[in-house]
């Protein structure tokens, strides 16, 4: 019995191991993500259109992007009894009204010549990725654009 | 007023309104939602989800590689 008192000791307080090694686990993978985010934008950054090098650099979000797509509606799928929808208020409809207006005027501007007196969006932004910084800058955005929708 | 500059003032203004519906969104006392709630409202629906993945792959295609 003595010894078995001698033996015993109470649990720490705080989390348990379990629970602060899932922790570091999960930092550890966000920091990887990220650092392999940045390589991708600095590698993008010197990459220009219409190039291998481009597509391949875009090419590595997509694949991971999809695989990542794929094993989180395989578990959205294993949780049976997901939340309710959403009510649909008044920001909604604001920003539904004002997406179809951008999108009309966008369609409006690509049919009409010549591009340069009608720009579109994909216009300022082949001119914004056109230096090697803010194509960088734009491909982390985007990068980060997607990691986003990933976690809806 | 040029066609371009006709155009360019209408990107702007647009911008400027999403600008000023999210800040709305944020500072507001009437419950607005913001760009990223009414997105996550978008993809709460499956085909929601789809579109907005395809339309995140269609911008990094059209932007970066083509």
């Amino acid at each position: 019995m003595r010894n078995e008192l001698a033996t015993f000791s109470p649990p720490a307080a705080g989390p348990a191991a379990g629970q602060v090694s899932g922790h570091n686990a999960g930092v550890r993978r966000r920091l990887t993500l990220v650092g392999l985010g940045i390589a991708l934008a600095v590698t993008a950054s010197f990459t220009t259109a219409f190039t291998t090098g481009s597509e391949a650099v875009t090419a590595v979000p997509f694949g991971l992007f999809v695989a990542a797509g794929v094993v989180a509606a395989v578990r959205r799928a294993a949780v049976p009894g997901r939340a309710t929808p959403p009510r649909h208020g008044p920001g909604a409809a604001a920003w539904g009204t004002l997406g179809v207006m951008a999108f009309a005027f966008e369609l409006t501007n690509y049919f009409l010549a010549p591009r340069a007196a009608h720009p579109t969006v994909s216009y300022f932004l082949t001119a914004i990725a056109g230096q090697p910084w803010s194509r960088g800058a734009l491909f982390a955005a985007w990068l980060a654009l997607g990691a986003w929708l990933l976690g809806r | 007023m040029s066609d371009r500059l006709a155009t360019i003032v209408v990107w702007i203004a647009l911008a400027v309104a999403a600008a000023g519906l999210e800040t709305l969104a944020r500072i507001g006392r009437r419950r607005l939602a913001g760009l990223g709630e009414a997105l996550g409202r978008f993809a709460f629906l499956p085909a929601g989800r789809l579109a907005l993945a395809l339309g995140w792959m269609w911008l990094g295609w059209h932007v970066f590689a083509r």
